[in-house]
């Protein structure tokens, strides 16, 4: 195990160098160096102006100079600073994360434990009334866009209804608490700050369901196919001939097997989340990394671009380590065979 | 194993449901219902604060480094400036000076600072202050520095300050809008000490040598009616009352300014009352809130213009390059139905002086500024009488709320009835078509233009040989007497009769030249009924000071 997680981790490197070579040489591809988004019309009229700016930013060096600049630093632990902001990338991602992480965590907890419960219902109940409910229900889930949603959400469970609060990890005038993660149910819990905490959960509701409500709808789809094509097979058809009752059997025989492709999505949700979702995070004016990306795109921040690309396939690689390392855990096959 | 993955399972839906059951929207400070477990209690006067909803643009306070839309509204309460701009006043007015001296030569400008001025710190503003502010602005090559250190050899020569409340600027040519310069965040006067003291630097090593940016993102060092507690980017940030303010005390105890960059997210929350001020809604969310007796909405007019540009070196420009059909253009454009795009109090400037402004002409008469015939019998003198196909390149940007990509749809449709095809060519801002905009090399496009400060000579940049006529291809050579135009409107003391050298550059652009000069925007600001003095500011955008509950 210790020789899969290390070889995994070694691959985990060369994949972050590849994608930072790779966004490198895409956001050098896009016409234009970024100045036009910083500098006024008056300024660009500048040359002196325009010329400490590239000077600044190194962006008179050639680009070879550049990427090798880029990379020496990355290999150092420095991901550089984000021109729009002025600040270490690796600060801004360190501060916009958790946000994301917090909502993308509550996100999945929903959508693994509804999507899960309601594919096992599913199936087993199959073709009936219920499955057909829920299958409706999954399939909404799936193709509904997100941010119409979560503008429809917010407009019924906020404004109409007032049974949750509106955009925002906090109340307008409440304080964040003391940092320590970043993670606001988490500081305030560890600081006693329960203004906070109770202020803080409601505020997480509404996004992580809207949030969560395409990742149920795969998990429920998955679990229930899944779950179907376990059933008839022919040692459970044994094990219920040989009168194991229907609850055992679910849980003894038939989820265990079919839950490796269900493991799979719940990673692959997880990652979508985690890499932020940016319509949801601005109608919730939610801070996380969703919104730091789309502000870097819009101004060509290229060097939190690159950062935000290198978050995403980290968060990817290490959900992936954890996930083949579960495969094992939940199938002896999957163990053996490494 | 599995009993404890079960037992875990029904804890957090049990956790889940307690969570979303018992959950009830916090309450916001401007709400007035008091807990009723804490009656016993002092009671406190109750802080006034006013919530404001802004889609963020700004990333930084510092005044030497700010140049976004929302960053003077801060920056405008946390500093003072020589001079203002005020609401009631087109014109500047003192604001840390006392009042000013002009040589005769128009070159040297001597200001008096008021002795009530203090900082925020305690510390007295001096002309020490306003000297190391000026050079600091000037010498960092950021977007402030254009406005007083020009390109072309106008600006400020030197900035001496012979006692602590004499401040003498000597510019290298008159400029009569010199004063108005002043008046811009950029130039706001900053507590020397404490910038000083936080890595600040004004001499010409500013661009490599000060760090005091970070500093200034996060406090304000100032003599404003307010100071900054913090600063939270894309989430909010908290000015609070500045108790050492040596004018009039500002309304509110404490502004907050939330980031809401989703316009149905403002709407809904100023409907619901958890916000004051939303600013950024479109026409159609203005119109459903219309009957909202809890909300008012307030028309503002605004110095944002919108235009088209028809680049004049024929390898450009093309088709459009030639005078007959930039002619063409202009009388085939509908303005009348681009001011029902926009929305209510559109006004279409006569050319690219705005509405307002010293000398603008007034407005033309959209009912019949559009005339098919005549655009037709102009097409027909070029030579493309029958018409032409050409691209439109168009960026994501949309002033005021309006994208110019719709500006674009209805400048294709009126076009195409004369015969010129224009294929649209939606481009990003940052990706390309910013910089082919600044290089010049757009044959024609549609953009909007916003004064850096509130002067007619502002947008003189549209004349040929100017930076923005440059951007038409229109060069001094193509019309000389015009170009020469810039200098003397410029160098012109007397507002009497720079108005009048502006009206003629006005009647000679209405008729000539590569801009078609299509609106100017309002601005709507939906806020709380119970809030009076909502008023959009050209140089603030909102002027938080002048707001108050009714």
């Amino acid at each position: 195990m210790l020789k899969f997680i290390v070889k995994r981790i070694f691959f985990l490197l060369l994949l972050l160098i590849g994608v930072a070579t790779f966004v490198f040489i895409l956001s050098k591809m896009v016409p234009g160096d970024g100045v036009a988004a910083y500098l006024s019309p008056r300024s660009l009229a500048n040359e002196k102006i325009v010329e400490a700016f590239k000077k600044e930013w190194g962006l008179d060096k050639p680009i070879i100079i550049q990427y090798a600049h880029y990379m020496k630093n990355l290999l150092q632990g420095n991901m550089g600073v984000s021109i729009r902001t002025g600040n270490d990338v690796f600060s801004d991602l360190l501060r916009y994360f958790p946000a994301t992480f917090e909502l993308a965590s509550l996100s999945i907890i929903f959508a693994t434990f509804f999507g899960v419960l309601f594919g096992i219902v599913s199936a087993t109940k199959r073709n009936s009334l219920l499955d057909q409910t829920l299958r409706a229900v999954s399939v909404t889930g799936v193709s509904i866009p997100s941010f119409w949603f979560a503008i429809l959400a917010l407009y019924v469970f906020y404004y109409k209804l007032g049974w949750v609060p509106g955009t925002g990890r906090l109340s307008i005038g409440i304080s964040p608490p003391q940092h320590i993660t970043g993670l606001y149910v988490l500081d305030s819990l560890m600081t006693g700050n329960t203004e906070v905490l109770l202020d803080s959960i409601p505020h997480l509701i509404l996004p992580s369901i809207v949030l969560a409500s395409f990742t149920m709808g795969l998990i429920t789809r998955t679990t229930r196919a899944n779950l179907l094509e376990t059933l008839s097979t022919d040692y459970i058809r044994t094990a219920r001939a040989k009168g194991l009752a229907s609850f055992p059997l679910m849980y003894r025989h038939a989820i265990g097997n079919a839950a490796i492709p269900v493991l799979t999505v719940i990673g692959v949700g997880f990652g979508n989340l985690l890499g932020g979702m940016v319509l949801v995070e601005t109608i919730f004016a939610w801070p996380g990394v969703g919104q730091f990306a789309f502000q870097s795109v819009k101004s060509l921040d290229f060097p939190a671009i690159i950062g935000v690309s290198l978050l995403i396939a980290f968060n990817y690689a290490v959900i992936n380590i954890v996930i083949d390392s579960l495969y094992g855990v939940i199938d002896p096959r999957v163990r053996h065979s490494r | 194993m599995k009993r404890n993955l079960r037992m875990m399972m029904l804890l957090l839906l049990v956790l889940m449901l307690a969570f979303t059951g018992c959950s009830k929207p916090a309450e916001t400070p401007s709400e007035t219902d008091q807990p009723s477990e804490t009656p016993e209690t002092p009671e406190e006067p109750e802080e006034s604060v006013l919530v404001i909803a802004v889609e963020p643009d700004y990333f930084t306070f510092d005044p030497g480094y700010a140049y976004e839309l929302y960053a003077p509204m801060i920056i405008g309460v946390t500093y003072d400036n020589l001079y203002e701009i005020i609401p009631e006043s087109d014109y500047p007015v003192p604001q840390l000076a006392s009042g000013y001296e002009v040589s005769e030569d128009g070159l040297i400008y001597t200001f008096t600072i008021n002795p009530d001025a203090v900082f925020a710190s305690g510390n007295d503003v001096t002309a020490n202050d306003v000297k190391f502010s000026f050079e600091r602005a000037m010498n960092l090559q950021s977007n402030a520095s254009a406005l007083l250190a020009d390109a072309d050899g106008q600006g400020v020569v030197s900035i001496e300050a012979p006692d602590e409340d004499t401040v003498v600027i000597t510019l290298s040519k008159p400029d009569s809008s010199f004063i108005s310069k002043t008046t811009s965040t950029s130039y706001a006067v900053l507590d020397s000490a404490i910038v000083i003291a936080n890595g600040g630097v004004s001499d010409v090593s500013a661009p490599s040598e000060d760090a005091a940016q970070d500093y200034l993102n996060n406090q304000s060092a100032g003599s404003g009616p307010y100071i900054m507690e913090s600063f939270d980017p894309d989430n909010s940030l908290i000015l609070v009352k500045n108790e050492n303010y040596w004018g009039e005390a500002p309304s509110y105890d404490k502004i907050i300014v939330q980031d809401m960059p989703d316009a149905n997210s403002q709407l809904i929350s100023v409907q619901q009352g958890d916000v004051d001020i939303a600013f950024n809604l479109s026409a159609d969310q203005i119109a459903s809130v219309s009957s909202d007796s809890n909300v008012q909405v307030i028309p503002n007019a605004t110095m944002t213009m919108g235009f088209l540009l028809m680049h004049n070196d024929p390898e450009i420009g093309q088709q459009v390059s030639d005078p007959y059909v930039q002619k063409a253009v202009r009388a085939a454009v509908d303005y009348e139905g681009l001011q029902m795009i926009i929305g209510e109090g559109t006004i279409t400037p006569a050319s690219f002086i705005q509405y307002g402004f010293l000398g603008a002409l007034d407005p033309i008469d959209v009912s019949t500024a559009r005339d098919l015939d005549k655009a037709k019998a102009f097409l027909a003198e070029s030579p493309y009488p029958d018409g032409f196909e050409i691209d439109f390149p168009v960026s994501n940007l949309a002033p005021e709320g309006i994208p110019l990509t719709l500006i674009a749809e209805k400048v294709k449709a009126d076009l195409e009835e004369i015969g010129i095809v224009i294929n649209i060519i939606p481009q990003e801002w940052g990706g390309g078509y910013g910089d082919a905009y600044r290089n010049g090399t757009l044959g024609f496009t549609v953009m909007y233009w916003g004064p850096d400060y509130f002067d007619p000579n502002n947008q003189l940049a549209f004349l040929p040989g100017q930076f923005v006529g440059h951007r038409a291809g229109w060069t001094a050579d193509m019309n000389p007497e015009l170009a020469a135009m810039y200098d003397k409107i410029v160098q012109e003391p007397d507002d009497a009769k720079r108005a009048s050298l502006l009206g003629e550059v006005q009647e000679i652009t209405t008729v000539e030249s590569p801009f078609v000069v299509y609106a100017q925007y309002p601005k709507y600001i939906v806020a709380s009924d119970k809030l009076q003095n909502v008023e959009y500011s050209n140089v603030y955008r909102l002027d938080l000071v002048a707001v108050k509950t009714k």
